[in-house]
Order: structure tokens, then C-alpha cells, then sequence
């Protein structure tokens, strides 16, 4: 198992680099001057060579990117000229936000798509199961900022029940979280029943009810345990768009996260914030879909043997 | 120099004699898969909503009932009536009739967006899949982090470095497709690459070229249509999406995501402005992942034995 950790942990060192360098060259492809853009299209000359030499942009391009990869490895990832602070600082400040969302997002989406998926395996064909079902398919077609608005328009403007935007306690984390749940929770519920469907038809299956176990004991102490590692795989997987996933609906709650620094960011032209934004979603993405390989290799001793 | 035909492609060096079949033995093929199609019920329900908004995209001019950019100071913020069945919007422009005009909008992006994917996605996998060894290695590896990048930061990436518009939001979405396409079609052309046919072809003296356009493309082209459709309804979510956050299609061209975005202002007091557009974008979508599930099931055996089940 410490292998395993080692080579995975020593892989994502690469791929991480691989990241960071696609998102450097798509912000170097910006067409005209960056130092232009940022300064404005009536800023003086002196002015727009000032912003190109303190960004670094007259020199050569490689010269640009090693800059740049040190920076990133001190921890540098330029500063803000909206906030005129340090870009990490600031997205550290958001972070939590973001975190704060997605997980409970993702506790939502657990919860109630696993639970819906069970049932519908168990009762399989029932009226539940085509209503669940039938949800499933919604939470996947249905856009996130159109769900939240229809949710602040039933439960906070129809019955006032839960605020409509800001952070600050659980009252106003309900809304957004359900919204950013939807089609993960579709997801999960499709892949929970599909999984179950075709465990509960397995030899072992039999066996349990052969013995004489309970239903209770045959579902989750066997059927689930087989069923739940591809669940946990998706869902792992699908975390890291999940978190994308949440600048949508940041913007629609004004939710204070990363997602919102990134849309004010581009309307502010702030480049190196946007560059920014993008290298830590996409570094935790990494991360995350690492903590998954472990935590699969960790349920199905197969994988860090095969 | 002739080659030997591939399987489930017409070859115009190989005819069989008398020419009659010029497909094969694909023909029975494509309608076995017809028929099994013809009986998927949510497969057809895709089918009918994308074609009846097709229809809408095309002939919008002609059968909106307004001009979608006329604006009627004296009706906005209308709720849907008769005369306006969606009602208006803040600048009382016809909500209907913009939706119908946006259906035009969603359908060219998720063309040109699925089209982009797929001419760099395919051609990155079948190269990719073909030459093996280290090319096959660098390139999976960087289409691989690509696909890490969650969709719609790699798409707001892309768009906040171009101007925003149409066509900006047609490169992003594309390009985010990129590494599903590349992934899949090098997963089949690695398999196919191995098959006899291709090795007679390659000893006839077939260049690489023509292996992979000939040959290797036609045989992979299955899982591809149906991810075309499948990424055809994701396209116009991200395209909506970016929309909304004021960083695709611009005003006045009607788009749905754009619409959502105007309407939110009035939701409170006339949510007509963004339900009819959110309904759009959700039905649309419906259609293609019902059509993309219903080719996936169609062509492939695994999930077809699935679907039967009832799984």
C-alpha cells in the first residue's frame, strides 16, 4: 500500500506541471497585449509598459514560463491588480467558500442519491423507482443557475423560508448546496441502481439469502459493499466538477467562493487573478481525484495490485 | 493496388461481384440496429425533441410570431397571454419568439462546439491510438490533465482570453470536448489497429494516411456518434452557462442562457423571464442525452443486454 502511495503521490507531481503549463499557454494566447487589456484601451503608453515590465511580459516567452513555474513553486502566483494584494492570499481567503459548498453539495448528493438508488434497485420497477428515476434524468438536463432560480423563487420568495443570497450559517448554505447537488445526485442515483441491479443478481446474493439472512443484512451487508466502490469512483471523480460546477452557482447566490472571484476577475480584466483561479480548481481537482485512487485502492485490494 | 475491405466500411477496391452490396456485411448490421432503435421508446422521445427544435432553429424567421429583437416599451414585463403565449420581456420583446431564435443560436454552437471537439478529438485519438510508443504516451498524458480541468474553468479560461461572443464560446465549448473524443477514439483505435484487415492493408503498402482514414476511422466511428450527441446537450449547457455569467453570447442575439441571465433581475415578480428559457435549455438537453443513451444502447451489446433488464 506505501508503494502504491508513493508512485501515485510521485505521478501527480507531472501531471500537475502538465496543468499549470496548459493554462499558462492559454493565457499567453490572449490576442493583442495582455498589458493593453489590463490597462485599458485610453491608458497612456508609459503606462502600459509599466504593466507589461511588472508582469513580466517583455521578456521572451520561455524566459515568461520559468518565471512563472518558480513563482508557482514559491507559492507566487502574482498579485492582483483589482485588490493589489498577493493572488494567493486572496484565494485563500475564498477558498473556504468554495469548500464550504462543494462538500456539502456532495453530502447531499450522498445522501440522498444513494438512498434513492437503493430503494429503486430493491423495488425495482415501482412507481418509486420510475419517479426517482425520472428525476435522474432532470437532475442531468436540468442547467444548475436555472434550478437555483426556480429555488429562490419557491422557497425564498414564495414561502421565505431560506435566504436567497449570502454567507453566514446553515440557513443560507440549504439552497445553494441542493442546487449544486442536483446532477450529482442524479448521477449517483443512476449509478447506485444500476450497480445494485447487477450485484443483487450475483451467486453470492443467492448464498446470503439462501443462509436465511435478513433482507437488511443481504442489501447493506453485502449487495451495497460490491455495489458502492463504482458509486464512490464516480462520485469521486465527478468532485472536482462539482467544484467547477459551483461558480455558476456562486453567481446565483452570491456566494463569496472562488467562483465568484473568477467571473468579477474576468469583468475586472484581472488576469493574473483568473490565471490564477484556474492553476488551484484545477490543482485540487488533481488532488482529489488522487484521494479517490487511494480511497478506491484502499476498498478493492485489486487495483494498487493490479 | 486493391485492399481488403474493412468490416462495417465499403471499400471501392474490393467490390463483391455484381456490385449489389456495396456495404457488406454492415448492411444487415445498420438495420438490426434501426430496428432495435425503432423500438427504444426514450430513444425516439430524443429523437423528436431534438428534431422538433432542429425544426424550430431552421424555420424560426418564418414561424416566430415577432420580430425577436423588436422592442415594445408599452408591453414589457408582460405574463403570457394570447397574444404573447410566453409572455415579454423588460424591454418587451416576445419571449416566444426569442426562444425560438435562441434555439437557432444553441443548435449552431453545439454544432461548430461538437464539430471542433471532434476534428481535434478524433484526429489526436486515431493518431494517438496508431503510432503508440511515445507519441501515444505524451500526447494521452496531456489530454488526460485536459480532461482533469473541471469543463466549465477550462471553458471560462478560454473565453476570458478571447473577446467574448459567438465565437469564442463556440472555440471554448469545443475545445473542452477535445479529450473525450481523443480518449475514446483512441481506445477504439488501439483495439482495431491489431485487427487482420489492417495488417493486410499495411502489407499491401497502404501509408498511414490511408490505414487511419480508411480503414481505421470508419470502424471507430460507432462509439462516436453517440458521444456526438451526448456532447451536443453538454455543449449547450456550457454555452448557456457562460452565457448567464455574461461571458458568451452577447445582446441583443437571442440565447437562453443570456435570457435566464437578463430575466433574473425580475424573477421575483415575473419569473415567465426565466422559466420558458430554463424549460428550453432542459428539454433540448433531455432530447440529447435521450438520443445519445438510445444509440449507446443500440449499438452497444453490453448496455443493450442492460437496458433490456431494465438496468
Amino acid at each position: 500500500m506505501v508503494k502504491y502511495l508513493l508512485r501515485r503521490l510521485l505521478l501527480i507531481l507531472p501531471t500537475v506541471w502538465i496543468a499549470v503549463t496548459i493554462i499558462f499557454v492559454i493565457f499567453r494566447l490572449v490576442p493583442g497585449d495582455p498589458a493593453e487589456l489590463i490597462a485599458g484601451e485610453m491608458a497612456p503608453r508609459e503606462v502600459v509598459q509599466a504593466i507589461r515590465a511588472q508582469m513580466g511580459l517583455d521578456q521572451p516567452m520561455h524566459i515568461q514560463y520559468v518565471r512563472y513555474l518558480g513563482g508557482l513553486l514559491r507559492g507566487d502566483l502574482g498579485v492582483s491588480k483589482v485588490y493589489g494584494a498577493r493572488v494567493l492570499d486572496q484565494l485563500l481567503l475564498r477558498f473556504p467558500a468554495t469548500l464550504e459548498l462543494a462538500i456539502a453539495a456532495m453530502l447531499i448528493a450522498f445522501i440522498v442519491g444513494l438512498t434513492a438508488g437503493i430503494i429503486s434497485a430493491t423495488r425495482y420497477n415501482s412507481l418509486f423507482d420510475y419517479l426517482s428515476m425520472l428525476g435522474a434524468i432532470a437532475g442531468v438536463c436540468v442547467p444548475a443557475f436555472w434550478l437555483g432560480l426556480m429555488l429562490i423563487l419557491f422557497f425564498s420568495v414564495g414561502l421565505g423560508w431560506l435566504p436567497s443570497t449570502g454567507r453566514g450559517g446553515l440557513r443560507t448554505l440549504v439552497l445553494p448546496a441542493v442546487t449544486l447537488s442536483a446532477y450529482q445526485m442524479a448521477v449517483i442515483a443512476r449509478m447506485t441502481r444500476s450497480s445494485m441491479l447487477e450485484v443483487i443478481q450475483q451467486d453470492y446474493i443467492r448464498t446470503a439469502r439462501a443462509k436465511g439472512l435478513t433482507e437488511w443484512a443481504v442489501i447493506y451487508g453485502h449487495a451495497l459493499k460490491n455495489a458502492f466502490i463504482p458509486t464512490v469512483t464516480i462520485a469521486g471523480l465527478q468532485f472536482g466538477f462539482l467544484l467547477g460546477g459551483s461558480i455558476v452557482v456562486e453567481s446565483v447566490f452570491a456566494w463569496p467562493g472562488l467562483g465568484s472571484l473568477m467571473i468579477d476577475s474576468i469583468r475586472h480584466r484581472d488576469y493574473t487573478m483568473v490565471q490564477g483561479t484556474a492553476v488551484l480548481y484545477t490543482t485540487v481537482c488533481l488532488l482529489i481525484n488522487l484521494l479517490v485512487d487511494l480511497v478506491y485502492s484502499a476498498l478493492d485490494p485489486r487495483v494498487r495490485y493490479g | 493496388m486493391g485492399e481488403p475491405a474493412s468490416p462495417g466500411h465499403r471499400s471501392d477496391t474490393a467490390k463483391p461481384a455484381g456490385g449489389k452490396a456495396r456495404g457488406g456485411a454492415s448492411e444487415p448490421r445498420y438495420t438490426a440496429w434501426l430496428v432495435i432503435f425503432g423500438r427504444n421508446r426514450m430513444a425516439l422521445t430524443g429523437l423528436v425533441l431534438v428534431l422538433l427544435f432542429l425544426t424550430l432553429a431552421i424555420f424560426a424567421p418564418w414561424l416566430a410570431p415577432y420580430d425577436s429583437q423588436a422592442q415594445d416599451l408599452s408591453s414589457t414585463v408582460r405574463p403570457p397571454s394570447l397574444a404573447h403565449p410566453f409572455g415579454t420581456d423588460d424591454v418587451g420583446r416576445d419571449i416566444l419568439s426569442r426562444i425560438m431564435l435562441g434555439a437557432r443560436t444553441s443548435f449552431l454552437i453545439a454544432v461548430m462546439a461538437v464539430g471542433i471537439g471532434l476534428l481535434a478529438g478524433v484526429s489526436i485519438g486515431l493518431i494517438s491510438g496508431y503510432c503508440g510508443g511515445t507519441t501515444d504516451l505524451f500526447v494521452m498524458r496531456i489530454v488526460e490533465v485536459l480532461q482533469t480541468i473541471p469543463t466549465i474553468v477550462l471553458a471560462i479560461a478560454i473565453v476570458s482570453v478571447l473577446q467574448t461572443g459567438i465565437v469564442s464560446v463556440m472555440i471554448a465549448v469545443g475545445v473542452t470536448g477535445i479529450p473525450v473524443y481523443a480518449r475514446l477514439t483512441r481506445g477504439t483505435t488501439l483495439g482495431l489497429k491489431e485487427m487482420e484487415y489492417v495488417s493486410a492493408a499495411r502489407c499491401l503498402g497502404a501509408k498511414a494516411g490511408r490505414i487511419l482514414w480508411r480503414h481505421l476511422l470508419p470502424n471507430a466511428l460507432a462509439p462516436i456518434i453517440v458521444q456526438t450527441s451526448l456532447g451536443a446537450g453538454q455543449a449547450i449547457l456550457v454555452a448557456a452557462a457562460l452565457s448567464f455569467l455574461g461571458l458568451g453570447v452577447q445582446p441583443p442575439t437571442p440565447e437562453w442562457g443570456a435570457m435566464l441571465s437578463r430575466g433574473r433581475t425580475y424573477v421575483t415578480f415575473a419569473p415567465h423571464l426565466v422559466a420558458f428559457p430554463g424549460l428550453a435549455i432542459a428539454a433540448l438537453v433531455l432530447g440529447f442525452n435521450l438520443l445519445g443513451d438510445g444509440l449507446r444502447d443500440t449499438i452497444d451489446p453490453r448496455t443493450r443486454r442492460l437496458t433490456e433488464k431494465g438496468i
